[in-house]
């Protein structure tokens, strides 16, 4: 019996294994095909995204890999929304960008109980109606030092699909 | 024996030919050739001349001088190779040293504009791994989107960074302060 349980996980381990590389197979061969298609000009520009990943730290090449696989898990509707934060933080100024990570970071580096608290009191926050919400966040400090155009910016980075 | 073959054995025979046979041969020959016999006795001369010679030891400023003069050759010849050499190295520090000083400190500087899409070509293959590119295409593609894919799902909590929070004595902070931030 115990046998026969072990051979049966040898087999899904192999198939598993399997599908894996099937998968990653599957995306080299589409990758070759784009790659195959680019016009010259987009050639020069993923060669020059390629140098510039090439000097990154593992760990951080590790990092956007991970991004990528979770955004494959997520749903459509999810997707889309990060898609369209996504354009609204490409437009923002490389000041206030910068402003924005920094405030990011100081989230993260909260201890993990305020964290959690701050969390919290978002997903509290998420749940009231638009209007609401909004009222609530142009009740903030951070809101208050933003010009009318960023915070239009702001208006699409946050309510966006919320 | 002919005044040939007796001519060739003469100085053997002067310095004392070990063959008896053969001396007594050139002594038969030079008793009844004249021609033979008197070009015998001018070389016995000559050896005997020779014999009085006295290997006298050269006077000191002689031997002196004669050695400065090797040491001397010796010296310039060593300076034709020497000098050479120092100019091609000079020469080598100072092109070395011009090309640092201009700022033309890449290849690319040093190219004439005519070869230069093929330097920049070659220089794009050496640099560029294709395999590498087409197995990551999928990130490169959009790296600033999944490289900011972090910040896009947290961007909600920013403004609750600064958010007034009503404290126990009812006084207005941001949420940071009252979490000792």
């Amino acid at each position: 019996m115990k046998k026969r349980l072990f051979l049966v996980m040898i087999v899904c381990l192999l198939l598993l294994q399997v599908s894996v590389s099937d998968a990653e197979e599957k995306v080299i061969i589409i990758n070759r095909i784009k790659w195959q298609s680019m016009t010259p000009e987009e050639k020069v520009r993923i060669i020059h995204i390629y140098r510039e990943w090439k000097t990154q730290a593992v760990e951080s090449k590790e990092k956007v890999r991970n991004n990528y696989k979770t955004y494959h898990e997520l749903s459509p509707e999810e997707k889309q929304k990060l898609r369209e934060r996504f354009n609204a933080y490409k437009s923002l100024e490389p000041s206030l960008r910068e402003k924005v990570n920094e405030k990011l970071k100081k989230v993260d580096s909260l201890p993990p109980g305020n964290r959690e608290e701050i969390i919290k009191k978002y997903q509290q926050i998420r749940e009231k109606p638009a209007d609401e919400r909004m009222r609530f966040i142009e009740q903030s400090r951070f809101w208050k030092d933003l010009n009318e155009r960023e915070k239009e910016i702001f208006r699409k980075l946050m309510l966006i699909n919320n | 024996m002919d005044c040939q073959d007796v001519k060739n054995k003469l100085s053997v025979y002067i310095d004392g030919d070990p063959d008896k046979e053969q001396a007594s041969l050139v002594e038969d020959h030079l008793r009844g050739c004249q021609i033979c016999s008197y070009e015998y006795r001018r070389m016995l001369k000559a050896w005997e001349t020779l014999d009085l010679w006295e290997d006298a030891e050269p006077p000191a400023y002689l031997r002196k001088s004669i050695l400065y003069r090797i040491k001397k050759e010796k010296t310039v010849k060593s300076l034709k190779v020497l000098i050479p050499a120092a100019a091609v190295l000079i020469i080598t520090a100072g092109i070395f040293l011009f090309y640092e000083g201009s700022g033309l400190k890449d290849e690319k500087g040093l190219i004439t504009k005519t070869q230069e899409p093929l330097f920049q070509a070659k220089k794009d293959a050496e640099e560029v791994n294709e395999e590498e590119i087409i197995s990551n295409l999928h990130i490169l593609q959009e790296k600033d989107f999944y490289d900011s894919l972090d910040i896009l799902k947290k961007i909600d909590y920013l403004p609750l960074v600064e958010e007034p929070y009503e404290n126990k004595d009812n006084e207005k902070s941001s949420f940071l302060e009252s979490l000792s931030v």
